[in-house]
């Protein structure tokens, strides 16, 4: 009997440290939107069947995009997200 | 009825604790040889010994109960047992799996399964409004830089023609810092 | 197959830890004379000797599962029946001891000397050296009691008596040796 309880109080000991690394790495999702997090499920799953090819252009972009300066950015994603909501509008 | 007036005579000291042990039988054997060694020389310690011998199995007499006496107790106990036994909460009849062994046992299995759950599920306790169709790995999920990534993946795929439409392409060539660190994990 | 009634008490204890109250019955059957005597032993009424044994064996039920058997289950059980006798004594402000003068006991009521070989002409001599005794252990602390009762009367080895009284032995042979020498004065009065 007791040494099930010191196992007890060892996981109860432990759960915080886990339970705080968990919640702290879940910050990320749970910060996105619902919108955004439809957007990241969406494109992963097509990520997930794109050909490996298709990938490697990808991950350019993703690497041209970083290396843009910070007004170029906001004013390609202002330009996406108008064109996205006009498209919608059609 | 010389005895009826004799009062009881004292032991000797040393030995009168030893005596009443003895009484008792709970002297050890060299103790018991050394007092009845004694008792054979000293007349007030014999009598000591034959006045408890005559009086204190006197004192523990009780009186015999006849048997309807005990069949009735034995009922009674039972029933105080069945009323002991319905007086419980509904409640504590469901708590049967909490007795013994049994907490300890669910409760590490519990805390087993909610690390378990904390550490390889989705992390995330309000999983009802989070329940998503498609499982993205937790090393996507903890990665700010890959959820940016696929966050912004429409974009990218359509980054050629925003920067023709901005006038912008080829201005910049990509440089080859390493700011990204693309987890190529994910593929 | 085995007799439940046979078993031996660890058995059933651990029986009625796993819920089979069948078998705490049979525990009731094996001690409840001992049980009653001891209480009588204290309290010297036959209905509260009565009320408190079952008691006693109702505690041990409702605390059946918390036994962890690192004592014997009769010792354990006996301390429960001791406890609520000094419990008892202690509400109502005296050992009840008194209790034989109180309600007038003829000296024929053989309640504490039941030796039926006395003489008429006896009975008062017993009567006055009963009331003698009633009064010394009355007197005595009630540790040096329940140590003299549970060896002279209940016939407890020294041994279950320091695990009933959560004590040595050593201090258990010094209780009943005191209680005997401040009874000693008191059975003056023979027969």
């Amino acid at each position: 009997m007791k040494t099930s309880h010191s196992l007890i109080l060892i996981f109860a000991l432990c759960l915080p440290l886990v339970a705080g690394r968990a919640a702290g790495a879940d910050d990320n999702w749970r910060n996105l939107s619902p919108r955004e997090k439809d957007r990241v499920q969406r494109n992963y799953q097509r990520w997930q069947n794109l050909p490996p090819r298709d990938k490697e252009h990808l991950r350019e972009e993703w690497n041209r995009w970083q290396n843009l300066p910070q007004d170029q950015r906001e004013r390609l994603k202002q330009r996406f997200d108008d064109q996205r909501r006009d498209r919608r509008r059609d | 009825m010389t005895e009826r007036s004799r009062e009881l005579e004292s032991a000797c000291k040393d030995y009168e604790e030893d005596l009443v042990l003895h009484y008792y039988g709970e002297c050890g054997d060299a103790d018991r040889k050394r007092i009845v060694g004694h008792l054979t020389d000293c007349t007030r310690c014999r009598h000591f010994v034959d006045d408890l011998q005559r009086l204190l199995p006197q004192m523990g007499k009780t009186e015999e109960m006849p048997q309807v006496f005990w069949d009735n107790y034995y009922r009674e106990t039972i029933a105080k047992l069945d009323a002991q036994d319905e007086r419980k909460p509904w409640w504590r009849s469901c708590l049967v799996f909490t007795h013994g062994w049994m907490v300890p046992a669910f409760g590490t299995v519990g805390i087993i399964v909610l690390i378990v759950g904390l550490l390889f599920g989705r992390g995330n306790l309000s999983i009802f409004n989070d329940r998503s169709p498609v499982k993205i790995p937790q090393e996507v999920l903890v990665d700010s830089n890959q959820l940016e990534f696929f966050k912004s993946m429409d974009l990218l795929e359509s980054l050629d023609r925003l920067e023709q439409q901005d006038g912008t392409k080829g201005e910049l060539n990509n440089t080859h810092t390493e700011r990204v660190s693309f987890d190529r994990q994910v593929t | 197959m085995d007799d439940p009634q046979n078993f031996a008490d660890e058995k059933l204890v651990a029986l009625c830890q796993q819920g089979q109250r069948q078998c705490f019955e049979f525990l009731v059957q094996r001690y409840m004379t001992k049980a009653f005597h001891i209480a009588f032993n204290f309290t010297r009424d036959t209905e509260t000797a009565k009320d408190l044994s079952q008691d006693a064996f109702m505690r041990a039920y409702a605390n059946i599962k918390q036994f962890d058997g690192r004592s014997s289950f009769y010792t354990w059980f006996y301390r429960i029946v001791v406890n609520l006798c000094l419990d008892h004594a202690r509400r109502r402000g005296r050992v009840a001891w008194q209790s034989l003068d109180d309600i007038g006991h003829e000296p024929g009521e053989q309640q504490h000397f039941a030796d039926s070989t006395f003489a008429p002409d006896q009975e008062a001599m017993a009567g006055e050296a009963k009331r003698k005794v009633n009064a010394t252990l009355e007197a005595m602390p009630k540790k040096q009691r329940t140590a003299f009762l549970l060896r002279n009367h209940q016939g407890l080895s020294i041994t279950d008596i320091a695990e009933v009284m959560k004590t040595t032995e050593g201090t258990v042979r010094v209780y009943l040796h005191r209680a005997v020498a401040a009874l000693r004065q008191s059975l003056v009065e023979l027969v």
